[in-house]
């Protein structure tokens, strides 16, 4: 395996057409993953609909690892009996349905460069936007789906898992809180 | 993850409940705090 990528060796650039070359060999081993940033990732970006980014090592053109950020929201159950949740502060008092969150909606590494902390790089780099927003507007979660067996990636970092997935579910919805 | 970006992340009761408490839950946060922290150090070349 390649030596862990340093900061000072990488550099993260926002998806823009010159890069469109590097996508066709990036390969993460998932075909959604891989037609999303082919086929969907430019153009929901022309739409300002999301944000991609590449992160590369400057000494090499290649596309390590993709992270893709948008915002999303957890739309919680009208019906829902607040009274015996252990909660200490109730912060959503003020949102009758829905907590926004920055969405982590895409991070995928190509399958070559697994192991090397790219997608580490990416998931800070997500923190550093998702503060950046909650400074200027408030934003309290970063949010993701993660397949089931990468949950453990995120929750070593601090992430906790939203609501217990079902059994049929492929992914686990987990989230970061941003304030300390 | 599938290719479809599922930016509303719709809750059950059952899963609002949990979502809910979930909330409260402090176990793990030194590690949260940490990875805060770690990432507002990194310094990142960055190309908008």
């Amino acid at each position: 395996m390649a030596p862990k990528l340093d900061e000072k060796g990488i550099i993260i650039e926002r998806l823009r057409q010159e890069h469109v070359w590097l996508l066709s060999a990036f390969d993460c081993g998932s075909e959604s993953e891989n037609s999303f940033l082919r086929q969907d990732a430019l153009a929901n970006q022309q739409a300002h609909l999301s944000e991609t980014y590449l992160l590369m090592e400057k000494s090499a053109k290649k596309a390590l690892s993709y992270l893709t950020l948008t915002f999303g929201s957890f739309k919680l159950a009208g019906d829902r009996k607040l009274s015996g949740t252990k909660v200490k502060k109730k912060p959503f008092r003020i949102f009758a349905n829905n907590m926004p969150c920055l969405l982590v909606a895409k991070l995928a590494t190509d399958k070559s460069e697994v192991g090397r902390g790219a997608a580490t790089h990416l998931l800070k780099f997500a923190i550093q936007k998702a503060k950046e927003i909650d400074s200027i507007m408030a934003l309290r979660f970063l949010a993701l789906d993660a397949y089931a067996g990468k949950a453990d990636f995120y929750q070593k970092k601090g992430f906790k898992i939203a609501y217990k997935p079902r059994k049929t579910d492929k992914t686990v919805t987990l989230y970061l809180e941003l304030f300390i | 993850m599938a290719r479809q970006i599922r930016s509303l992340i719709e809750l059950t009761s059952k899963q609002t409940a949990e979502f809910l408490a979930s909330l409260g839950d402090r176990s793990n946060d030194k590690a949260r705090v940490k990875t805060i922290k770690d990432a507002m150090k990194a310094k990142y070349n960055v190309i908008l």
